[in-house]
């Protein structure tokens, strides 16, 4: 028996990167990102009978290739997570130890990309990754003075010492 | 990076790591005082918030009155939950604890034999007499003594703003879950 070749391939999306960059991706994988999913159904694309070349791709104006890159692979490793709910969203945003293991490693990463990737995440719509992305950055500051944040981000301080002071004391209010 | 990168950071820390952030540099300090930034964490958290027809008549009246703020503090209703139906803390083991810690007073009438020194109430562990719930594990009990119990709630403590107390004085109600034992008929007032 012959099959048509459309039944077994998977759908691809294709998506390109603010420094032109195009990446095919399965439609499934991406169905992550609410942003590109919602791009999708609206513009009716699942319902297209056209090859993947032919296709259009998806601009994605605030994120460059290497990040976008980052995204798939992630995207690709959590395809079979299952959707999380609201409730669950609000109860993982209120803890930070529960980063997967796979997650650690592939976020292990210098603080410019990892910044670059709760950007994405966040454009894109992907929870999860948003999630794990600002989680490491959490607990890499959790408990930290401010000049220890400072030294940590690489910033500086551009307070007078009266504004300094001005801000603590606003930050005593809930002290008593 | 726009704010909302240290935004989406700062929702995952502790409060005094948040405030810590603030003094970081003014970016930061922007980012994190943003009410929106609160706003999205009192919904998160289910924090008690007044009515919208109350929030409407708070604006309509700082336009009125120059001397109100009109806004409310989302920050503040984060971190104390001012808005909540129980302000009251919890009942602790003792009433000596809570005389010490809350500031509270029992007095005894002082004439009768009492069940404790300091009062005419004792605090009963579990409750007794009455259907076991789940949530109240402690309460007060009181019998046929007569005397006096003042547990004072500081609402400004309790982080309901000021100017809200001093220009809107908006009705407060004060009101007790009573169970009267299954054995014992009995009238109650506050």
């Amino acid at each position: 028996f012959l099959f048509p070749i459309k039944m077994t391939s998977p759908r691809m999306i294709k998506l390109t990167s603010n420094d032109d960059k195009t990446f095919e991706v399965e439609r499934d994988v991406i169905k992550q990102s609410v942003t590109v999913n919602t791009l999708i159904t609206d513009l009716n694309m699942d319902d297209e009978d056209v090859s993947v070349e032919n296709q259009m791709a998806i601009p994605l104006p605030n994120v460059d290739a290497a990040t976008l890159e980052m995204v798939i692979t992630w995207c690709k490793q959590h395809r079979e997570d299952p959707p999380r709910n609201e409730e669950e969203e609000e109860k993982k945003e209120k803890r930070t130890d529960d980063i997967p293991e796979w997650d650690k490693t592939f976020l292990d990463v210098e603080q410019s990309v990892l910044f670059a990737l709760i950007l994405a995440a966040n454009y894109m719509d992907i929870k999860g990754l948003l999630d794990n992305c600002c989680k490491t950055v959490a607990n890499m500051i959790k408990g930290k003075t401010p000049d220890e944040i400072r030294k940590h981000f690489n910033i500086k301080n551009d307070f007078t010492p009266e504004e300094e002071e001005q801000i603590r004391k606003e930050n005593a209010w809930c002290e008593d | 990076y726009p704010d909302v990168v240290i935004q989406e950071i700062a929702k995952r820390l502790d409060y005094s790591t948040m405030q810590a952030m603030k003094l970081v540099n003014k970016r930061f300090l922007s980012a994190v005082s943003d009410p929106l930034l609160w706003m999205d964490l009192c919904e998160r958290d289910h924090r008690t918030l007044p009515t919208r027809e109350f929030r409407k008549g708070l604006a309509d009246h700082a336009l009125s009155d120059e001397s109100c703020k009109g806004k409310l503090d989302f920050e503040r209703i984060w971190v104390k939950d001012p808005f909540r139906s129980n302000l009251a803390p919890p009942i602790l083991s003792t009433l000596e604890e809570m005389q010490r810690k809350y500031g509270w007073k029992f007095e005894p009438d002082g004439e009768y034999s009492r069940p404790h020194p300091l009062s005419s109430v004792i605090v009963e562990e579990p409750p007794v007499g009455a259907e076991p719930h789940p949530e109240i594990t402690r309460c007060f009990a009181t019998s046929f003594w007569i005397g006096l119990r003042e547990l004072t709630i500081d609402l400004v403590k309790e982080g309901v703003p000021e100017w809200l107390l001093d220009h809107i004085r908006p009705r407060i109600i004060v009101s007790e879950l009573v169970a009267p034992r299954w054995d014992c008929a009995s009238v109650y007032k506050v």
